[in-house]
């Protein structure tokens, strides 16, 4: 076979395997488009086996972005000072009135006899990954099945909800957080036990969308999980409403989104999440 | 021949880098800066400074790998790359880009080709539903990142490509 011949063949061959690449990634991409629920399986799978493996480059650049933060607070380390002053003493006024509180709530914890949920159970986990982009907010814990993390529990920070658990494999679990256009939340707006739905935006303050009387909200009421549809535990605070430049309304939440780190996943083992096309609906309807 | 292994080899280590470090837990980022792709920057500057040697093969298993991890929709970014690339190579074995100036512009044209059909898909439902002003953000910082990513590049890896692309163009 002569030279030219050669690269003749080479030349077809090159274009049969562009031609299959195209093919298998336009059929990839219609797949999880189609099938998405086992696409996303599949993904989580693959992660499962990347993530562990590259945690030693998450966890050096994690180290490295800390040290900048650390350094960059030293330069403004006295007006944080001051600062820090001005908020103990604040918080030593809270301080008692918190203490008072606690003790009114144990009497009348103590005379209607209350019972708190021995069911809901709780297992913490750190942040390893980020996977949020331009398309979704999430992120990437390091508990999974093996740690009895069940899908669509919720997650909270120490201060509010952060999202839900999207995914589980054996050693990572996937949260889809309040921000990302996926999350939708049955809410009660408290004082006035007002539902609405918080959607997320890709912000960091989502909306408030299908408020029921709208025209009683004001900014600063805060907003709580309705525990409607049986996704979330009733009482887990969002945030608080606000008003934003686009006279939308919104909740600045109470969880710092933007500054994940050691996570508790909420698990209720003898409650089961409504999974499949309506079930949530037909939850609600009965 | 060597030389070139040894250049594929850091493209695709800077590469894997560039699509750990999007996901690292690195705190207190503002919301508002959007991370520019950093990827694209790097497969359209390879392709730029030495299209005859880039590997499409690479850039295709790195944009699958920023697909999976990334969280974006399966196969719809190699598909764009593979077909973006392919288009670019041919483009340059007829014009000519030794002009830093005329890079960049091939660039945004290459990304804003991209990104429109990323929001058309976006538009019509195929993928999820995409913030404009995030969408744009990212895209101003994607294109004020790419001259610096193609000067790195030019200068500790392309040093000598100015004579040989202008022998392959």
């Amino acid at each position: 076979m002569s030279l030219k011949s050669q690269r003749g063949y080479g030349l077809v061959l090159r274009y049969i395997i562009l031609l299959v690449a195209i093919i298998f990634f336009l059929f990839l991409f219609l797949l999880w488009r189609i099938d998405n629920h086992r696409a996303e399986r599949f993904r989580l799978a693959l992660l499962n086996q990347i993530v562990p493996n590259v945690e030693f480059f998450t966890t050096s650049i994690k180290v490295i972005g800390r040290i900048v933060l650390d350094i960059s607070s030293f330069t403004n380390v006295y007006e944080q000072n001051k600062n820090l002053k001005n908020e103990l003493q604040d918080m030593k006024k809270w301080r008692e009135a918190a203490i008072q509180l606690e003790q009114k709530n144990a009497k009348l914890r103590a005379l209607n006899n209350l019972k708190v949920n021995p069911l809901l159970d709780w297992v913490s986990g750190e942040v390893i990954a980020d996977s949020g982009g331009t398309y979704n907010s999430s992120a990437l814990l390091n508990v999974g099945t093996e740690d009895g993390i069940i899908d669509g529990s919720a997650v909270v920070d120490g201060l509010g909800l952060v999202g839900r658990i999207s995914g589980v494999e054996d050693q990572i679990s996937r949260i889809i957080l309040l921000s990302d256009t996926k999350s939708y939340v049955p809410v009660i707006i408290e004082p006035n036990n007002q539902e609405a739905i918080v959607r997320g935006d890709n912000s960091s303050t989502p909306l408030v969308d299908f408020i029921r009387g709208v025209e009683k909200i004001q900014p600063g009421f805060r907003i709580y999980t309705s525990g409607t549809a049986g996704v979330f535990p009733p009482g887990i605070l969002i945030g608080k409403v606000v008003l934003s430049s686009d006279k939308k309304i919104r909740v600045k939440l109470s969880a710092n989104i933007n500054k994940l780190d050691y996570l508790r996943v909420l698990i209720n083992r003898e409650h089961k999440i409504p999974s499949g096309v309506g079930k949530i609906i037909q939850k609600i309807a009965n | 021949m060597n030389i070139i292994k040894h250049k594929k080899t850091i493209i695709l280590f800077i590469g894997f880098l560039l699509v750990i470090l999007p996901i690292s837990p690195i705190y207190n980022q503002p919301v508002i800066i959007e991370k520019p792709d950093l990827l694209l920057c790097l497969i359209f500057g390879w392709i730029i400074l030495d299209p005859k040697n880039s590997s499409i093969s690479i850039l295709i298993l790195l944009s699958f790998f920023a697909d999976i991890l990334w969280y974006r929709p399966l196969g719809l970014w190699p598909l764009l790359i593979l077909l973006g690339s392919l288009s670019i190579k041919l483009i340059l074995t007829k014009i000519s880009v030794d002009s830093f100036f005329l890079k960049v512009i091939y660039f945004i044209l290459f990304l804003i080709t991209i990104d429109t059909f990323i929001f058309i898909t976006s538009l019509i439902g195929l993928t999820e539903e995409l913030d404009f002003n995030i969408w744009f953000t990212r895209f101003i910082f994607t294109i004020l990142s790419f001259p610096l990513i193609v000067y790195l590049l030019e200068i500790l890896l392309f040093k000598d490509k100015k004579k040989s692309n202008s022998k392959f163009l």
